[in-house]
């Protein structure tokens, strides 16, 4: 966020004693740097107010740095900082963080607990298969890998039915 | 590459449900492959297999058992002379945590000391404890050479 020096800009009172007058409102207080250059566009240097940094306009990048000297991408390079005019605040926009599709998001919960009680039974089935096989039972081995197999083709079903994950 | 940017790595990268939903079927086909294995044998059982007949001893006296391997040298058994002549041979690989089972004549049972499982030595049930399986049989043959060990149920 910028901020201002003390004393109130519309009425082009100095800020501090021995300061010249700022420049009335609607008063464009630089002449471009570049041909073409938007009037707009803040220079880093005020003609107006040589001596001090002059708040910049709140769509640069550099706003809040008017007084440390890192202005721009390169500091000391005139007109090389950040302008572009798409930028018009930093930081997340509004909703940001919060979930935008909740329908989506519940259905990946959903398949996420699924597909977990899918492993639980497989767990079960290959213990049973493992305690079958060492009594000898083999048909019931088979059986229990029939379901081991079929376990997992939902497994799959259910990772792949997403309308479209990122 | 130091542990401050091991953790930035690890912070910039965290785990998604997406990810989780992928460990999880990644888990269910190990479990179906573990599945496949335990189907076509892929794991041993103990006193399970064939081999060739084995001498186990030259006799035994009723209340007497000797130790032996068979069919494998993993394989620990037994060969138990009971005090009414019978002669039975089990495989002495305990079937609930694979401790070794021993002869206690004195008791005339067969015992796990692990858990304390007890098998009946005439049947290889189990008796007591927390073996789930009865001991897996060892197929016997006495004639006038000795005893041996001739196969596996």
């Amino acid at each position: 966020m910028a901020t201002r020096d003390p004393g109130d800009p519309g009425s082009g009172a100095p800020a501090h004693p021995g300061e010249p007058r700022e420049p009335a409102p609607g008063q464009t207080s630089g002449a471009p740097l570049h041909p073409g250059e938007p009037l707009e566009l803040d220079r880093d240097v005020d003609p107006a107010h040589p001596y001090r940094a002059r708040q910049l306009a709140p769509y640069r990048r550099d706003a809040g740095l008017h007084d440390s000297g890192l202005r721009g991408r390169y500091p000391g390079l005139r007109g090389s900082g950040s302008r572009d005019p798409r930028v018009h605040s930093s930081g997340p926009g509004p909703g940001a963080g919060a979930d935008r599709e909740p329908d989506r998001a519940s259905m990946l919960n959903a398949r996420i607990v699924i597909v977990a009680t899918i492993v639980v039974g497989q767990l079960w089935g290959l213990m049973v298969a493992l305690n079958a096989w060492l009594d000898h039972r083999t048909g019931q081995v088979w059986l229990l890998l029939g379901f081991q197999l079929l376990s997992l083709a939902v497994a799959v079903a259910v990772w792949q039915a997403a309308p479209r994950d990122r | 590459m130091d542990q401050a940017q091991l953790e930035r790595i690890r912070a910039d990268t965290p785990v998604t449900r997406r990810d989780y939903l992928r460990i999880l079927v990644t888990v269910s086909a190990g479990l179906a492959a573990g599945a496949a294995g335990v189907a076509i044998g892929l794991f041993r059982r103990h006193g399970s297999g064939t081999a060739a007949p084995a001498k186990v001893a030259d006799r035994l006296d009723p209340g007497q058992a000797v130790a032996f391997r068979y069919p494998g040298a993993d394989d620990r058994a037994l060969a138990i002379r009971l005090p009414d002549g019978q002669l039975v041979g089990w495989s002495a690989v305990c079937t609930h945590l694979a401790c070794a089972v021993l002869w206690r004549s004195e008791d005339g049972h067969l015992e796990c000391p692990c858990h304390d499982g007890v098998f009946d030595p005439a049947t290889g049930e189990v008796v007591a404890g927390p073996p789930p399986r009865p001991l897996p049989r060892v197929r016997l043959r006495e004639d006038a050479a000795g005893i041996w060990a001739v196969g596996t149920d």
